[in-house]
C-alpha cells in the first residue's frame, strides 16, 4: 500500500516531466517556420552552441538541453513546421514515455512483498532490453532500424523503467510509514 | 527485524544498472576518441577523455555490490551497502558531470536515491 506522501510525490513528478514533454513539442511548433538549422552532431557535446543562443527562452534552453543529450540527427528526429525535435525520435519516446509511467505505476499491483522485487526486475529488463538489441545492433551494423522501431523501443525503456523507480518508492514509502493508532 | 527494503534495493539496483552500462558505452566510445587525440599529438586530453570513463564504470560495481547488501535482512547489512551505494553515487555523479554522461547522472541520482532509503530505513519491531 502506497503511503499518502506518495500520491503527492508521483503528481509533482508526473507534472515535472510532462512540462518537460510540452516544451520539447512546444519549440518546434512555437517557433517561426523553418527557423532551426539541421542540428546534427554528436551527444555530451555542444555543437550548436551559436544557432540555439539566438532562440527566445524558453525554447534555448530545451534545444541546448537537446544539443548535450541528444546526436539529433535530423533524419532521426520529428519535425513541426519545418523545425526539427530537440532530441532524436529515439530520445522523443524515452521522455514522453516517462510521465506515462509515472501515471500507470499506481496499477502495478503485487500478490506479496517478496515477489515485488523480482517482477519489478524483470519489467524493468524488459524495459531496456528491446532499446538495447536495438541500438546494439544497429551500432555493431547488423541492420538499420527504422524510426517507428527507434520511438517504440525508447516509449517502453522510458514508461516501463519510470514505472519500475516509482513503483520502487510507493515500496520504501509503504513500509516505513507509521502504522495508523486506532 | 529490519523494514522492507525491498524499494530501496530496487532503485539502488537499476543506478547500478545504469551507471554499468553508462561507463561501458562510455569506456567503448572514450577509448576511440582517446586513441584518436592521442595519435593526434594531443595525449593528455585523449588520457582524460580515457580516465573520466573507465572510473565511471570502475564506481558502478561497489554500488551494484552495495544495492545486493541493502537486500539482505540484517540491519547492519543495509547501512553499509547505503553508505556504499551514496559513496559511489556521489564518485559517480562527478565523473558524470564532468564527462557529460548523462545515463551516467541518471544512474548516479538513483544510487544515491536508493541509498538515502536504505540508509534511513527503520528497524520495525
Amino acid at each position: 500500500m502506497a503511503s499518502p506522501k506518495t500520491p503527492f510525490l508521483r503528481q509533482s513528478l508526473c507534472i515535472v516531466t510532462l512540462v518537460f514533454v510540452l516544451l520539447m513539442i512546444g519549440a518546434p511548433l512555437l517557433l517561426p517556420v523553418h527557423s532551426i538549422p539541421d542540428l546534427t552532431g554528436s551527444p555530451g557535446i555542444v555543437d550548436n552552441g551559436p544557432a540555439i543562443r539566438s532562440l527566445p527562452a524558453p525554447w534555448n534552453f530545451i534545444y541546448h538541453f537537446g544539443d548535450m543529450w541528444c546526436h539529433q540527427r535530423s533524419d532521426r528526429s520529428f519535425a513541426i513546421h519545418g523545425n526539427q525535435f530537440p532530441v532524436c525520435i529515439r530520445c522523443s519516446g524515452i521522455f514522453l514515455g516517462i510521465p506515462i509511467g509515472i501515471l500507470l505505476s499506481s496499477r502495478l499491483k503485487f500478490q506479496t512483498r517478496q515477489n515485488a522485487a523480482g517482477m519489478l526486475l524483470i519489467v524493468f529488463i524488459v524495459a531496456l532490453l528491446p532499446i538495447m538489441i536495438d541500438g546494439v545492433g544497429q551500432g555493431v551494423g547488423l541492420w538499420e532500424s527504422s524510426n517507428p522501431v527507434r520511438f517504440i523501443t525508447g516509449l517502453l525503456a522510458g514508461g516501463l523503467s519510470s514505472a519500475v523507480v516509482m513503483k520502487g518508492i510507493d515500496l520504501h514509502q509503504a513500509s516505513t510509514a507509521k502504522p495508523a493508532h486506532p | 527485524m529490519t523494514g522492507d527494503a525491498t524499494g530501496a534495493f530496487i532503485i539502488s539496483l537499476i543506478g547500478g544498472i545504469l551507471m554499468l552500462v553508462s561507463g561501458a558505452m562510455s569506456v567503448f566510445l572514450g577509448s576511440i576518441c582517446g586513441a584518436t587525440f592521442a595519435a593526434c599529438g594531443a595525449t593528455g586530453a585523449g588520457t582524460t577523455i580515457m580516465l573520466i570513463s573507465s572510473l565511471g564504470l570502475v564506481a558502478s560495481i561497489p554500488v551494484l555490490i552495495g544495492s545486493f547488501f541493502i537486500s539482505r535482512s540484517d540491519m547492519d547489512s543495509i547501512r553499509k551497502g547505503s553508505m556504499l551505494t551514496l559513496i559511489f553515487g556521489i564518485i559517480g555523479l562527478i565523473f558524470g558531470v564532468w564527462g557529460m554522461m548523462f545515463l551516467m547522472i541518471i544512474g548516479s541520482i538513483l544510487a544515491l536515491v536508493g541509498g538515502y532509503m536504505g540508509y534511513t530505513l527503520q528497524p520495525t519491531a
